[in-house]
């Protein structure tokens, strides 16, 4: 009940006219830059993140959650009007929408993205109040063994989900670790990893390195794969009509509940959850036969999962500090550089920030079907702006947000040199997530580790000794049984819909 | 090709690894205890490294079995050329919507750039970009950025120079406007200028 009570009076300090216009801004910038080629969500985000200095923390941290909906939901447009899966996330929604589109129903088939989106968005965004708090409030049990056990679940699941071999992923998460101790050591007040070099004890900046992970290597790789202009062609009104919405209804629930619970897993990505419900969905429906010609179903499932998938992400990230994405974990920067620390104790400092932001989810939810149904024609136009315009744009944008954060020009260069690493790590299929996650979780980790050696003396056993911490660490075992089962299924089923050309690394970029 | 690219990132991952165990040999003589101290991650990490570095050579990826089988590296070269053209198209699915005649915007990258000019055109994206912020305290934000834009655009397929210098002074206008007026970014208003009396 106090639950309510207080997501009520989020919702009071979130309706004002600046957070209204923030969510607004947020989800418009989001789903722009989301059809525009070469950006993604994380990208997104990384590079605008400078831009909302100039705001209150509530309403910077209110609209880089419109602008990741926004984002997620952009992807879908370049998937069902020209069948250009820009993430492996959008594959299941090509194989319906793009005949939709082709009949003439592009139109309904982006309604229907869009109203799967908002269902599911918001059914998230309850779990998000339901189990964010309850997960808090167990979490604040917990002492330094249990988080480390918890941290270790989180990289070892996110470790097998990443898609590629697991030795891969573990060399970027131990590079990952060893980026983050760069600079001074809190035991013995001596510099680590720095080789003598003066600029590098102040440490790495993350979104220095998000952006040259994310934006900069993208930008290569664009220019690899040659992206080209195409056109859209006519769409078709875009509100679906009574029968629509009927044979939609199964799949968008069956959709949002298996986003939000897969999505509750630490890396497991919207590629997975949208190919699972995509599966689901056709074994559900009666017109299983439509499935891959133009089944409206077929569009509203992966759709439903795509969103719920990126509500869920939130309850690890407010509850116990831990993203699970990419984008999430720039967003876990962003409310860093606003000094403030996701994890048990953000409900308890800072519960009423927690509940604007989460009261303006829901906000930006109605704000992305209000705003987007009407503007599906614009968006569609967009994505037809060649790629020679948007790469300079997107590379001095990379610059000049990479510098605004801590005004340094190492950061830039360290932007830069990553955006060549990442270029090449994708290149070869070396998962970026692990090392992204390991470098932002790296010194949560070394501390919670050495705070247990500090109250066992030294002793490794405190990690079994403890029930809680235990069930963690078996845990950890399972899920990561689980977990390369998944990933194994959708890149079959990714292998089996579109070859080699897509893979589930480093989807969200 | 692939096994060569996984067996250099094993050794790599050996020699951060032994990088790694060498700071954690600098830090220990300040530990708590033998696990506990500055000491015990870049430890673990070292330890990890070079462990999945040794594996990573001896147990390369997949692609190491076609040059196992004979194939020699211009062989893979093509191979992996025609991988690589195949995965362009099935991105590029539907042909009926694809515009497949030269953009003028994409000209001047199509008749410079064929596909083996591409990895220089991608070599040289890092390197202006680091030019920049090398020029950047020395031009100032406004000649620095303009010249960058106009390079990127230019090595990025706009056709024509004057076309180039327009969209790169619209660019350095907007993120000035951004960035300098509405952020109050402290961005270098250029040495150069200073020495010659500016401001």
């Amino acid at each position: 009940m106090s639950n309510l009570s207080m997501l009520l009076d989020g919702f009071g300090h979130a309706a004002t006219p600046m957070n209204l216009l923030m969510a607004a801004i947020g989800v418009l910038v989001g789903t722009f830059v989301g059809v525009l080629p070469g950006l993604g969500p994380t990208s997104s985000i990384a590079i605008l993140l400078p831009v909302t200095a100039v705001l209150e923390p509530t309403q910077a941290i209110i609209m880089l959650a419109g602008i990741y909906y926004g984002a997620m939901y952009g992807g879908s447009t370049t998937a069902i009007l020209l069948n250009i899966p820009g993430e492996a996330s959008s594959v299941p929604t090509c194989l319906d929408g793009y005949p939709l589109a082709q009949q003439g129903r592009g139109g309904p088939a982006l309604g229907i993205a869009a109203i799967a989106s908002f269902i599911a968005g918001v059914l998230g965004v309850l779990g998000l109040v339901l189990f964010a708090p309850v997960l808090a409030n167990q979490a604040l049990r917990f002492g330094p063994p249990e988080m480390f056990s918890v941290l270790l679940l989180t990289l070892v699941i996110m470790m097998g989900m990443t898609g590629g071999r697991f030795v891969k992923s573990a060399v970027m998460g131990l590079a990952g670790i060893a980026l983050s101790l760069i600079g001074l050591g809190a035991n013995s007040g001596l510099y680590r990893f720095t080789l003598g070099w003066g600029p590098l004890e102040g440490g790495l900046d993350m979104v220095s390195i998000l952006i040259g992970l994310f934006s900069i290597a993208e930008v290569m790789r664009g220019l690899s794969e040659k992206k080209t202009a195409i056109s859209a062609g006519n769409i078709g009104s875009v509100y679906p009509g009574r029968q629509d919405l009927k044979q939609s209804a199964p799949s968008i629930a069956a959709g949002g509940l298996i986003g939000f619970f897969m999505g509750l897993l630490p890396g497991c990505s919207a590629a997975v959850t949208s190919f699972l419900s995509y599966d689901f969905a056709k074994r559900i429906s009666r017109r299983r036969h439509l499935f891959g010609k133009g089944a409206i179903e077929g569009v509203a499932a992966p759709e439903a999962a795509n969103n719920a998938t990126s509500s869920a992400g939130f309850i690890p990230l407010f509850a116990l500090g831990i993203p699970s994405s990419p984008p999430l974990a720039v967003l876990l920067a962003g409310l860093m550089i606003y000094g403030l620390t996701p994890g048990p104790m953000l409900f308890e400092q800072k519960g009423s920030f927690v509940w604007t932001v989460i009261a303006s989810m829901f906000i930006g939810n109605v704000m992305l079907l209000v705003l987007n149904l009407p503007l599906v024609g614009i968006w569609a136009k967009l994505t037809r702006v060649p790629f020679s315009i948007l790469a300079p744009v997107i590379l001095l944008l990379s610059m000049i947000g990479a510098y605004t954060v801590r005004n340094n020009l190492f950061d830039v260069q360290v932007a830069v040199v990553f955006g060549v690493a990442g270029y090449y790590l994708q290149k070869h299929d070396w998962p970026i997530m692990p090392l992204i996650l390991c470098f932002i979780l790296g010194p949560l980790m070394e501390q919670s580790f050495l705070q247990s050696m500090a109250i066992s003396g030294g002793s490794l056993g405190i990690f079994v000794q403890r029930g809680l911490s235990v069930a963690f660490i078996i845990a950890a075992a399972a899920m990561l049984v689980f977990s390369l089962y998944m990933v194994r299924r959708t890149k079959k089923r990714i292998r089996e819909e579109r070859g080699d050309s897509l893979s589930i690394i480093n989807a969200e970029a | 090709m692939k096994s060569a690219a996984d067996r250099s990132a094993g050794v790599l991952a050996v020699l951060a690894g032994c990088l790694s165990l060498r700071e954690a040999y600098r830090l220990y003589p300040y530990h708590v205890s033998l696990l506990g101290g500055d000491h015990t991650f870049p430890a673990f990490i070292g330890a990890g490294l070079a462990l999945a570095g040794v594996w990573l050579v001896l147990f390369p990826g997949p692609s190491a079995k076609l040059s196992a089988a004979g194939l020699t590296t211009p062989e893979l070269a093509d191979a992996e050329t025609s991988i690589a053209e195949s995965s362009i198209e099935k991105f590029i699915v539907d042909e009926s919507v694809v515009d497949r005649s030269p953009s003028p915007d994409t000209q001047w990258a199509d008749r410079k750039s064929g596909r083996i000019q591409f990895l220089p055109r991608q070599g040289l994206i890092p390197l202006l970009l680091l030019i920049y912020t090398f020029i950047l305290p020395w031009a100032g934000y406004l000649v620095g950025t303009f010249i960058i834009a106009l390079l990127l655009f230019r090595l990025l397929g706009i056709g024509r120079w004057w076309r180039c210098a327009v969209y790169a002074l619209l660019l350095t206008a907007g993120l000035y406007l951004i960035f300098i007026e509405w952020l109050h970014t402290p961005f270098s208003a250029g040495t150069l200028w200073l020495h010659q009396g500016g401001d």
